[in-house]
C-alpha cells in the first residue's frame, strides 16, 4: 500500500476521527439526527480522501490540479476578494450596529466593538503579508 | 492573450487532455489558453513551444500582442 498524496492521506486520518467523535457523540447522547449527519459525512469523505490518496490516477490527478498554475492564481484571487469582502463587511456592519444602539454598552455595541475588532486583525495581516511578499516575491 | 496553441494542437492531431497531460497542466488551464482568457507564464509557454517545435515567440504571437498592448497605451500622456 503506498501513499500517492500525502495530503489527502491526513486529510482522510482527520476524517476518521472527526467521524469517530461524532459516533462517541452519538452513543453518548443516544440517537440524534444531527450527529447521524455528520458521522455519515465524515465516513464518506474519509473513504474518498483514502481513495484518492492511496491510487496513483487519482493522486496525479490532484497533484496536476493543485500545481497547476490558472488553478493557483484563481486561488489566491478568490482568496483575497472574500478578504476584502468580509474585511468591509463587517466594517459596515460594525458602523451600523453601533449607529442602532442607543445605548453605548448594549449588546449590538459590543457586537460591533467585536466586529470592528475582526476588521482591525484582518487589515494587520494583510499589511503585514503585503510587507513580506514584496521583500521575498 | 492570442496564442497558436490550438491551431498547433490540432495540426499535431492532440486532444486538449493530451496536450494537458504532456505539458503536466490541467485541461481548464489549455481551454483557457486557446480561447485567449489565460496568459501562460514563460515556462507553460516554453514547454508548449518546445513540444510543438516551435519559438516562444511564435506560440504566443508576441509581435502581434504586443501591438495591440501598445494601442492601450496610446492615450497615455
Amino acid at each position: 500500500m503506498k501513499i500517492y498524496h500525502k495530503k489527502n492521506f491526513a486529510a482522510g486520518i482527520a476524517a476518521v476521527i472527526a467521524g469517530i467523535v461524532s459516533l462517541l457523540q452519538l452513543v453518548r447522547d443516544g440517537f440524534n439526527l444531527y450527529n447521524l449527519v455528520w458521522c455519515g459525512m465524515f465516513s464518506y469523505l474519509a473513504c474518498t480522501a483514502f481513495e484518492r490518496s492511496l491510487s496513483r490516477e487519482l493522486s496525479r490527478e490532484d497533484l496536476i490540479n493543485e500545481r497547476d498554475e490558472r488553478n493557483r492564481l484563481l486561488r489566491m484571487k478568490s482568496n483575497s476578494l472574500t478578504l476584502d469582502i468580509t474585511m468591509y463587511t463587517a466594517a459596515i456592519a460594525g458602523f451600523i450596529l453601533d449607529f442602532l444602539d442607543r445605548d453605548a454598552n448594549g449588546p449590538m455595541s459590543h457586537i460591533a466593538l467585536g466586529l470592528f475588532l475582526v476588521w482591525l486583525f484582518a487589515f494587520f495581516v494583510k499589511s503585514t503579508t503585503r510587507r513580506y511578499y514584496d521583500k521575498h516575491l | 492573450m492570442k496564442t497558436r496553441v490550438k491551431e498547433l494542437r490540432t495540426a499535431a492531431g492532440l486532444t486538449q487532455q493530451q496536450l494537458a497531460n504532456k505539458v503536466h497542466v490541467s485541461a481548464r488551464t489549455i481551454i483557457s489558453i486557446e480561447k485567449g482568457q489565460y496568459s501562460p507564464s514563460l515556462m507553460l509557454a516554453y514547454r508548449i513551444a518546445e513540444l510543438f517545435g516551435t519559438s516562444v515567440e511564435d506560440l504566443c504571437c508576441l509581435r502581434e500582442n504586443r501591438e495591440l498592448e501598445d494601442r492601450k497605451y496610446e492615450d497615455l500622456p
